[in-house]
């Protein structure tokens, strides 16, 4: 291939930079490195990745075939693009979220399954997405992201599943986030569940912590096995 | 002083234990979902004493813990810049009804 075809090295387009980008690549059949998309790029002549393509967007790449590396796909795509993409890649390895098609969801191959970053079981993946698990499912998940990403996507009337559900503690952190240890019963257990419900002061993310306490400072040190009267000094 | 980065804490103690080999790694703790928490400067002594301490730290001035999620800055890698000292390494446990369990992610 000629040499003006090809483009040397990664490329990263966002919504920030795909005109300088679309210019620079027009005409472009091959890009040798990675390609990650964030905007509604349009590059018609690629034909070629070298490395890992990354989609976060609804891109056009129609005449794009081979890909060298991994396929992230985190968007529904045009129907020929995903359909071009799947048929001469699909050896590859995928990497495939809630928010692609169902067409492609149902593909078979190397596929790995994501939902807010958290990876999944395919069956697991579609509960989730779905909303197909039961509160009581949710919090008996032993990955504490795969609980978290569950309970997100879960309609929360489904709370009103768990028999005697009940706020033992509620309370904000030295961050001023909402905390609550939360209490019910689930069928053939003597003892109550209790987990702390907190947020992660970093992320901002919710979080359910398995735990025996019913004060939720106690709680929260009480998992790091120390005492409630020790504190922290910076959380992160 | 103490911290909480993500499921690691760092607690403040007076001396390391006597007979420690120091671990020639930069990770701290390895994180199940592979977002590991890294230091820069410092020592790291991991041994097992018990569910919870994993090891032991020694802080130098200006020691940086690194982690994808935890710190603070706008790059990839998150920075959470704590204090020279000697701390306790902590993991986050889950007290399930089939016993301790530490916290996947």
């Amino acid at each position: 291939m000629d040499k003006k075809y090809i483009y040397e090295g990664n490329v990263e387009i966002t919504e920030v930079n795909y005109q300088e980008w679309q210019k620079k690549l027009k005409g472009i059949k091959k890009i040798t490195g990675d390609l990650s998309i964030n905007s509604n790029a349009k590059l018609d002549a690629l034909k070629t990745v070298g490395g890992y393509l990354s989609i976060y967007s609804n891109a056009k790449l129609d005449a794009l075939k081979t890909v060298g590396g991994g396929l992230y796909i985190n968007s529904k795509i045009e129907k020929n693009t995903e359909e071009g993409l799947w048929k001469n890649n699909h050896n590859n390895e995928w990497y495939l979220t809630d928010k692609c098609s169902e067409w492609l969801l149902s593909q078979k191959g190397k596929i790995k399954y994501r939902i807010n970053n958290i990876q999944f079981e395919k069956e697991l993946f579609d509960k989730v997405r779905k909303d197909k698990l039961s509160a009581q499912e949710v919090f008996s998940l032993e990955n504490i992201e795969q609980r978290r990403v569950a309970y997100e996507k879960m309609d929360k009337l489904k709370m009103k599943e768990l028999s005697d559900y009940k706020i033992l503690e509620e309370t904000k952190d030295d961050y001023g986030n909402p905390m609550k240890v939360i209490e019910f019963s689930l069928p053939k257990y003597n003892i109550p569940f209790r987990y702390l419900n907190c947020i992660c002061p970093t992320t901002k993310r919710e979080y359910f912590v398995e735990t025996k306490k019913k004060e939720c400072i106690e709680a929260k040190m009480a998992s790091f096995g120390l005492d409630k009267t020790i504190k922290f000094d910076k959380e992160w | 002083m103490n911290y909480r980065h993500g499921d690691l804490a760092l607690i403040a103690i007076k001396e390391l234990p006597q007979g420690l080999t120091e671990t020639k790694s930069k990770v701290i703790m390895i994180g199940s979902g592979g977002n590991d928490h890294t230091f820069d400067k410092g020592r790291l002594y991991l041994t097992i004493v018990n569910q919870f301490t994993i090891g032991y730290f020694e802080a130098v001035e200006g020691t940086k813990l690194f982690h994808i999620e935890h710190g603070e800055g706008s790059k990839k890698i998150k920075e959470a810049l704590i204090q020279k000292g000697i701390y306790e390494v902590r993991k986050q446990q889950e007290d399930t009804h089939e016993g301790m369990r530490p916290v996947i992610d």
